[in-house]
């Protein structure tokens, strides 16, 4: 009886040296590529959202949802990520009804553009959407639909088998949040308050094929679906920026998907002008996202949007959320 | 059991986590490290060559702006999370985006903005099918509108639109 409990506990000290290994290795995502630790950070969230964002960078960047909660009392949170693609944005949406069931669902179309054969396709940024999710049939479908050829699931399942080669390279960050986490964003919004204006762009190149793959239009029929089937509106969205440009003709195959399913789709692209966005001072990267002057302006644009058509509470006042807008109003300072 | 049975148990977890690790990171390289995902190619002897007003600009070799004698404008493209940037430096005919590659600023590809500007080979924006044909030959794959061949460590791609070239671009073929 002795030894067998001996061996029971040679056993249960090897895995929990394999599962410190793991959690040490695996990068934090805290101080450093904090866009991988957005998703995860909405699972602390108190969920009654009536309003969620899913999409790429052009979401977490671009949206404020304190702006709109002062604005027009809206709750919002913005599931965004790095590059978040079509079918993960698809995945995170299921997931997040799991949890709550909004009005409106806001859906940014911009990651129409890649398939799963684009070289924008990368292990870099699927880690950044899929490491921190919450296990889940979401987490597994998500792996199974994201992953590159030469990645394996086992590296999503036991992190070290991706990151050992982090050994060398841990830092200070690894062991002050290998047990606790760090909250990046005010409700999915990353603030960046940097200023560079666009002074040139690259030019516009022509494309051999203009159209969405079947692949695409797929998962977009999904999403709608999901949404038809949970009562929720679906809204499409094309945030304002300037690169990677947005084509005519992808915006005339949104506004066609929009028609035939009676889905409100606004590209905000058009109304560049009317929001106050002045890229010479509201982007910190030239033209590609918003900072926090050109992201509080268009955020109280497409609140005031949101409010008129979709039936939205007015939740000012609410004691979270006014903590929540003054711990912001503190962030942005 | 006895000693011996938890020391062979205790080697034979140890064994499997080490081996568990190695199976499944044999060429994995650097996946996670976006810089390592971009531009890693060297040029071979044996890839295409492009150059822009006489200076040897083609994917995979070192790039400095000044060296071309004429002035451009300059942008900077951040990727979404990343603090890599591709230095996208345009010209009266052509578009040079290049990277940092191991700290040396590196073709990444070359793109021709309108008829003033050859191939090596000698084929330019508003040619024919047929001239590129004679030029490049029959190797070469088929997307849509878009024929590319590959030499080396470059790839070099023709837009043909209704019989006519409308676009050239070289890059630099990524691991």
């Amino acid at each position: 009886m002795k030894t067998v409990i001996r061996v029971l506990i040679i056993i249960v000290i090897f895995i929990l040296l394999f599962v410190l290994l793991n959690m040490l290795l695996q990068p934090k995502y805290a101080e450093t590529l904090v866009e991988g630790s957005m998703i995860s950070q909405y699972y602390t969230e108190p969920k009654d959202h009536e309003v969620i964002f899913i999409g790429d960078c052009e979401v977490y960047a671009n949206f404020s949802p304190m702006v709109m909660y002062e604005e027009q009392g809206i709750k919002a949170y913005v599931r965004g990520s790095s590059q978040q693609l079509i079918w993960q944005s698809y995945q995170i949406l299921k997931e997040t009804l799991k949890y709550e069931k909004p009005k409106v669902v806001v859906f940014n179309v911009n990651s129409m553009r890649y398939d799963k054969n684009s070289p924008e396709v990368s292990e870099a940024y699927n880690r950044l959407t899929i490491d921190k999710m919450k296990w889940s049939q979401e987490k597994i479908d998500i792996i199974k639909d994201s992953m590159t050829e030469d990645e394996t699931f086992l590296s999503y399942v036991f992190p070290v088998l991706r990151y050992h080669s982090r050994y060398d390279k841990l830092t200070s960050e690894d062991f002050e949040y290998l047990f606790k986490r760090k909250n990046n964003t005010y409700n999915g919004f990353l603030i960046n308050k940097n200023i560079k204006g666009v002074t040139s762009l690259p030019t516009q190149r022509r494309l051999a094929d203009y159209n969405f793959s079947e692949e695409c239009y797929g998962y977009l029929d999904k999403i709608t679906n999901l949404c038809k089937e949970n009562d929720i509106k679906l809204v499409l969205i094309k945030a304002p920026s300037l690169y990677p440009y947005w084509y005519d003709e992808y915006d005339e195959q949104i506004k066609k998907y929009a028609e035939e399913h009676d889905i409100d789709y606004y590209n905000l692209k058009n109304n560049v002008e009317e929001i106050g966005i002045d890229y010479s001072q509201d982007t910190y990267d030239g033209g590609l996202h918003l900072n926090l002057t050109g992201a509080t302006k268009l955020s109280k644009y497409f609140a005031n949007i949101l409010k008129t058509n979709y039936e939205l509470t007015d939740y000012r006042g609410d004691a979270i959320y006014e903590k929540k807008l003054e711990e912001y109003k503190q962030a942005i300072q | 059991m006895n000693k011996k049975v938890l020391i062979v148990i205790a080697i034979i977890v140890v064994i499997a986590v080490v081996v568990a690790v190695y199976v499944a990171t044999q060429n994995s390289g650097d996946k996670t490290n976006p810089e390592a995902q971009n531009v890693t190619g060297e040029v071979q002897d044996e890839g295409f060559k492009v150059s822009y007003l006489g200076v040897d600009v083609t994917p995979g070799t070192p790039f400095n702006r000044n060296d071309i004698p004429e002035e451009g404008t300059y942008s900077e493209i951040p990727s979404c999370a990343f603090e890599g940037t591709d230095n996208v430096a345009t010209f009266s005919h052509a578009e040079i985006t290049s990277a940092q590659v191991n700290g040396v600023e590196t073709v990444y590809s070359v793109y021709f903005l309108d008829t003033e500007i050859k191939t090596e080979e000698g084929v330019a924006i508003s040619d024919d099918r047929a001239k590129v044909i004679e030029a490049y030959g029959e190797n070469f794959e088929e997307n849509g509108n878009k024929i590319t061949y590959t030499k080396g460590n470059v790839e070099l791609s023709f837009l043909i639109e209704n019989d006519i070239v409308t676009s050239i671009e070289y890059v630099l073929v990524v691991e």
